[in-house]
């Protein structure tokens, strides 16, 4: 009686420790083997490589882009490695790949869009304004509203930036850090960190 | 008793490990958020399914207008012909769990005009022949289900109504006769 109750134990601490570690392992940054650029990370939905990346294509419900599309690079942090949060503003700034369509989305982890008065949701190439010879974006991204470039993060209760880059050159050969905007933050409303 | 407690524990491993590579393997397949399986594409007559954050779960660019269309085994090869504008757009074949098969975009079809056939490797020739099709540009997959997807820069208003009309004249139809 005793060794089959102790059978069925192992068994079930056996399942679980799987699936604990199976949703740890997925869900857990540190291992995710995308390739990162800067502080953002290259999505792949091919998935061809890695299981893992596998699972992580289908969470995100599929619909990524494909070699011949271009890139799409998806950050969560900012430039100081911290969480981007809902209730904090941030300033998206830098240079882009130049002479490529491409768009940036704000959204929370889950994909979900701001529901903001001006349907802004992002920018693309042909919309957000470009500062000096490198044609540099300024976008603003928070609650409160900001002049110049900016997105309403209303009704988001986490934060993710995704850029895409649609050009089947870059997605042989992606562009360097240098080339891309970083992410810094502009403060947190108060009694979120910053 | 050492023995005993070692066998366990490694007893404990071995599950835990079976385990881990079954999720991790049969994830993607059992995900309740497949891509564009609960589209519905029943009564188009031939026409895209529009899709956005409303009908799909797939993460997709805002600033495009996406229309998928289905193939599976019973339908055969699908023949997708229409006119696009001037603006980027792309077209992807992708499996039902939403990883992406094959790509194309503007550029490497060199034209505005799509005639595309798109369909499992072995029946692509069958389909080319049976409907007298000489040269075609064609998307040949490993698969025999899966869903096409359309996508159409769409950045202003203007831009969105010229995409809004180009999607209205695809055709995604099956290659071949009935």
């Amino acid at each position: 009686m005793l060794a089959t109750l102790r059978f069925i134990l192992v068994i079930l601490a056996g399942i679980l420790l799987g699936l604990v570690s199976a949703w740890w392992a997925v869900g857990n940054l540190r291992f995710e083997g995308s390739r990162t650029i800067g502080q953002w990370s290259l999505q792949n939905d091919g998935a061809k490589a890695n299981p893992y990346e596998a699972v992580r294509a289908a969470r995100r419900g599929g619909g990524g882009l494909g070699p011949s599309e271009g890139i799409e690079l998806t950050t969560e942090v900012s430039a100081d490695g911290k969480p981007l949060a809902a209730a904090c503003a941030y300033l998206v700034a830098g240079p882009m790949p130049q002479g490529v369509l491409w768009t940036l989305t704000v959204s929370d982890r889950d994909g979900r869009l701001p529901g903001n008065p001006a349907r802004r949701v992002g920018f693309t190439s042909l919309d957000a304004m470009t500062f000096g010879p490198a044609r540099q974006i300024r976008i603003s991204i928070g609650r409160d509203v900001r002049p110049g470039d900016f997105v309403a993060t209303t009704g988001l209760s986490s934060l993710r930036l995704t850029l895409r880059l649609y050009s089947p050159t870059l997605a042989t050969r992606a562009p360097g850090p240098e080339q891309l905007p970083t992410v810094t933050s502009l403060g947190c409303e108060e009694g979120e960190a910053s | 008793m050492i023995d005993t407690g070692l066998r366990w524990f490694a007893a404990i491993f071995c599950i835990a490990g079976l385990t881990h590579i079954g999720a991790v393997l049969l994830a993607p397949g059992q995900s309740r958020d497949l891509a564009f399986t609960g589209v519905d594409t029943s009564g188009t007559d031939g026409r895209l399914a529009r899709v956005d954050n409303s009908n799909t779960a797939a993460d997709l660019d805002p600033a495009f207008l996406n229309a998928v269309c289905r193939f599976d085994s019973d339908s055969g090869p699908m023949r997708l012909t229409g006119a696009m504008p001037a603006s980027y757009w792309s077209i992807a074949a992708m499996a039902d769990d939403g990883r992406i098969l094959s790509t194309l975009s503007r550029e490497d079809l060199r034209g505005s005009d799509i005639d595309l056939l798109v369909g499992r490797t072995a029946a692509l020739d069958a389909a080319r022949q049976a409907a007298g099709i000489d040269s075609i540009e064609t998307m040949s997959l490993p698969v025999d289900t899966g869903f096409v997807l359309v996508r159409l820069f769409a950045g202003d208003l203007d831009d969105r109504s010229r995409a809004e009309e180009a999607f209205d004249r695809l055709q995604c139809r099956p290659a071949l006769p009935d």
